[in-house]
């Protein structure tokens, strides 16, 4: 076969490919956003009747829901930065014997199931009273939510060569000093990326929250999760997981509109579900 | 604070100065400690705390106290645990190979064209950061058996008549899964790519390869570390998934984490679910924790 | 950066060790006030962890570090008065030139007005005027390091020390800019001490020289005693390059002289002084310091063979196979070439000649 033809063919059968794979990866998602405008779930390609009536429907308890869940999870992002930026700085820059140990050890929330997470949660909160409350959530989002920010802070550091602190010591600057005015603002752009990151993946934990979840403390992934099995599929539910999706599709455009799409690459934001 | 003379008094001072440094080193010490502190406090409080207890609770009679081995003896010997279990781990198997062979050319295309990857890449992100209810929801919109998007169009265009019942089963399950398997894999798999030094492959290709040759011979074989840690990060969470299961589930259990809720939150038998649930566990970490020194050994850091 | 700012300063038997390995052996240096102090050696040597040690970045095992008589090695490195200008320059990248060099200023609390003339001043030093308001990623990497210079001088430290600062630059930056410091120093007296591997760096821009080795002190001296008579067969080897042919010191009749196996006598110049009569040497003669004539007849030393010629612009390297002291390089100008071809036979005459101890 000539060259040009190989080349046709080849350029053909990989256009067609990537197309198939984005097709299927947003295909249901676009099913849900059509189906909430449309109202119903069985969705016709009669697109000329589109109304956000079921938007209107969407019930208080999901929008408390919904504003619980952000609540919390901006609540767990900050804590979860103010201290793993201290022990970020303390493993990578004060050469402690047993820092392998202690990096490991935070980072363990990672590597146990959250569904096992959860019940083991649930097992403590009933000894302790948290069961259902909404400080038992944040408390669980916070393990969570340190693992992610520590893992983004240690890399940070790392990135960051000793040698701007040290040159402020030299000229004066005492630990303290060279922390607030040399290392943080250098930090800055990392912490808000990781902040960003570790917001949406609070936003979306279930399988962690499942179980030590109650009436007055529900996250929205979770009253989606209940709703669905206690009343089957409903028009408002769709339209509240569409509300989820325009929340993970406005965090995709700030991450590539500020750092560019090579941040997306990787699994430093590996996600269980 | 100036001694002249006396090489003894130098000695001394020398000595006693040199104390002041090594105290200041300490202090230092303590202070590195102390930031790390609460880090560790909240991890051992939320983590260790509770697993601990889920652990020897799993070990303790529930009706009558004291040791015993009764829940993992009963959970082992059980044909309909084990049963679910090998389903749990084959769909996990076959959904993660399949999620990796199917998404490795995309995450080969987004390592390399830069342009590409700028458009789609947070295209197709997106899927990632959902609760996967939502990826339960989309796949009822698609393959319910009578409304389901899929359905209708297979019956319009005459392939099949009537409703499709897979949905519910197994079929519906993995299809969820390696939904989610290929986000993943897709995105971890590119940042694998990408570590691997494009130079390689150009210098196979001037010395003759075709590209698929210096793909299969070169790149393939350096990014393996890293598709390894990408397989045990699909695979895990696969085995570990719980909303989406319940949400498909149909009157045979097929994952495993079903039997362990159902056991703990319907039958009330609390113990023998932390017992299975320990099982998972370890199952689970031993996956990650080979994963990873396979990584150490051979590969950098994904 | 005035004159009387500059004290002495006396590195009292450091010691420094890094697991079983030890990087620095008992070592004591004064260092004169004022002066351009260079520590040059091969990687490893320890000249880099004595500049760490003296900055405070590094803590000795065991010995002192004095400003004049004040000991300084206790302090941490913010109270010790120095300027250190990394190799990377290490200039915050979110400040502007004008704010990384009123840095040091700022953390001694100066007024403002007097940090602005300040910086001002340190500009004009370096000639980076109206640079001020620019970020380090909008400069070259010799504005940088310029920046960096200016930086550590602003504060009149006792003591500015440099680490390798010209190993990032290319060839011809490195030239210019090596000037360029030796006059800054020059002009501003202040105490410094440089590091580096390269041994022309060294020669160009020092008052002294300390060659080290190994952790120790090798040789100290101005550039002219380490070049025209070093101590040791490897500061002979090190800096500049030297033809070693192994022979045995002959003190007899007045002239020393080296006594090679194969019995041939070349007079020395220069031998290192407490040397007994008979002992192994090395003689060490520069190729610049071997003169060739055509006719192989020629007095003092050997004939020899010429086996390659390799022109370098100026001067011409000529390998040649002598007899009796072996395969020697000689450096002539080019315009002395005449008669002068590989495979003839020419007469040595050496200048300068030199005896090291040989082990």
């Amino acid at each position: 076969m000539p060259r040009g033809l190989t080349r046709f063919f080849t350029n053909l059968g990989w256009t067609v490919y990537v197309a198939a794979i984005v097709t299927w990866l947003l295909f249901p998602l676009a099913l849900i956003l059509l189906s909430s405008f449309q109202g119903t779930i069985s969705i016709t390609t009669d697109v000329t009747n589109l109304n956000l009536s079921a938007y209107e429907k969407i019930p208080d308890r999901y929008w408390n829901s919904l504003w619980f869940t952000i609540q919390i999870s901006v609540v767990a992002t900050v804590a979860a930065l103010l201290v793993s930026v201290p022990a970020a700085w303390a493993m990578v820059r004060g050469k402690l014997a047993e820092r392998r140990f202690l990096s490991n050890v935070v980072l363990l929330p990672d590597v146990v199931p959250h569904i096992i997470l959860g019940i083991a949660l649930l097992t403590l909160y009933m000894q302790v009273g948290l069961a259902k409350t909404w400080l038992g959530m944040l408390l669980a989002m916070l393990s969570l939510s340190l693992a992610m920010g520590l893992r983004f802070t240690e890399a940070l550091l790392e990135g960051l060569p000793e040698e701007y602190e040290l040159a402020a010591e030299t000229m004066g600057a005492n630990k303290l000093q060279a922390l607030w005015l040399i290392l943080m603002p250098l930090m800055a752009p990392g912490l808000a990326t990781a902040a960003l990151f570790i917001f949406i993946s609070n936003m979306v934990t279930f399988e962690l929250l499942f179980f030590i979840s109650g009436p007055n403390a529900s996250p929205i992934a979770v009253r989606l999760f209940s709703d669905i099995i206690d009343r089957g599929i409903m028009p408002h539910s769709v339209a509240m997981a569409s509300i989820m999706i325009y929340i993970s599709i406005a965090f995709y455009a700030i991450v590539a509109l500020t750092l560019g799409p090579k941040y997306l690459a990787g699994s430093n934001v590996s996600r269980k579900g | 604070m100036t001694t002249a003379s006396g090489k003894a008094t130098a000695d001394v001072a020398a000595t006693a100065i040199s104390a002041l440094t090594r105290k200041r080193h300490l202090r230092r010490e303590m202070l590195y400690r102390l930031c790390a502190m609460p880090a560790i406090l909240v991890t051992v409080c939320i983590t260790l705390v509770p697993m601990g207890l889920l652990l020897w609770l799993s070990l303790q009679d529930q009706r009558e106290g004291g040791f015993s081995l009764r829940y993992y003896i009963a959970t082992l010997t059980d044909s309909f645990f084990l049963r679910t279990l090998g389903t749990t781990l084959s769909i996990a198997l076959g959904v993660t190979v399949v999620s990796i062979i199917l998404a490795m050319p995309l995450a080969y295309l987004l390592a390399r064209k830069t342009l590409l990857r700028n458009i789609i890449m947070p295209v197709i992100s997106v899927p990632r950061m959902l609760p996967f209810v939502v990826v339960g929801y989309a796949m009822i919109l698609l393959m319910a058996p009578v409304t389901g998007v899929l359905i209708q169009a297979l019956n319009a265009l005459g392939i099949v008549d009537g409703p499709l019942f897979f949905l519910f089963d197994w079929p519906g399950q993995a299809i969820a899964f390696g939904y989610s398997g290929i986000v993943v894999a897709t995105a971890v798999l590119s940042g694998v790519l990408m570590s691997v030094d494009r130079q390689l492959e150009q210098a196979a290709v001037s010395m003759g390869a075709s590209p698929l040759r210096a793909f299969g011979e070169i790149t393939l074989p350096l990014a393996v570390p890293g598709i390894i840690a990408a397989s045990a990060l699909i695979f895990t969470t696969i085995i570990t998934a719980y909303s989406v299961p319940v949400i498909l589930n149909g009157r045979v259990p097929y994952m495993i984490s079903i039997i362990i809720a159902s056991n703990l939150l319907t039958l009330q038998q609390h113990h023998l679910a932390y017992a299975q649930a320990i099982i998972v566990t370890v199952i689970a970490i031993s996956v990650t924790v080979a994963a990873q020194m396979v990584l150490a050994r051979y590969g950098r850091r994904v | 950066m005035s004159p009387e700012q500059a004290r002495p300063v006396r590195l009292a038997h450091l010691h420094k060790r890094f697991g079983s390995f030890v990087a620095l052996e008992n070592l004591s240096l004064d260092i004169k006030a004022g002066e351009f102090l260079t520590f040059l050696g091969p990687s490893g040597c320890g000249k880099t962890t004595t500049l760490k040690i003296v900055a405070g970045l590094l803590t000795q095992e065991s010995g002192e570090i004095y400003f004049g008589d004040r000991r300084i090695d206790t302090l941490p490195p913010s109270r010790r008065n120095i300027g250190l200008v990394f190799q990377n320059y290490a200039l915050f990248p979110h400040m502007t030139v004008r704010e990384n060099i009123a840095f040091g200023l700022r953390m001694r609390k100066w007024p403002a007005a007097k940090q602005a003339e300040r910086v001002e001043q340190m500009l004009a030093l370096v000639r980076l005027q109206g640079m001020g308001h620019r970020k380090p990623e909008q400069l070259s990497g010799g504005q940088q390091q310029r920046v960096a210079v200016a930086r550590a001088l602003a504060f009149s430290p006792d003591l500015v020390l440099l680490d390798e600062p010209l190993s990032n630059l290319d060839a011809k930056l490195r030239e210019e800019v090596r000037l360029d410091l030796r006059n800054i120093q020059r002009q501003s007296r202040q105490t410094t001490v440089f590091v580096t591997h390269d041994q022309i760096e060294a020669l160009v821009m020092s008052d002294r020289i300390v060659l080290m080795n190994g952790g120790r002190i090798e040789q100290i001296g101005s550039p002219k005693d380490l070049y025209d008579e070093p101590a040791t067969e490897f500061a002979a080897r090190f800096v500049g390059a030297n033809n070693l042919v192994p022979a045995r010191l002959d003190l007899g009749n007045g002239q020393a002289g080296a006594r090679t196996d194969s019995d041939v006598r070349v007079s020395l110049d220069t031998v290192v002084p407490g040397l007994a009569n008979g002992v192994d040497i090395w003689m060490c003669v520069r190729p610049e310091n071997i003169h060739i004539a055509a006719d192989s007849a020629a007095a003092d030393g050997s004939a020899a063979t010429v086996r390659d010629m390799v022109f370098q612009g100026t001067t011409v390297l000529v390998d040649l196979e002598s007899d009796g002291l072996g395969s020697l390089r000689a450096e002539l100008p080019a315009r002395r070439l005449a008669g002068i071809a590989p495979g003839q036979r020419v007469g040595l005459t050496f200048a300068a000649a030199h005896a090291v101890p040989r082990h």
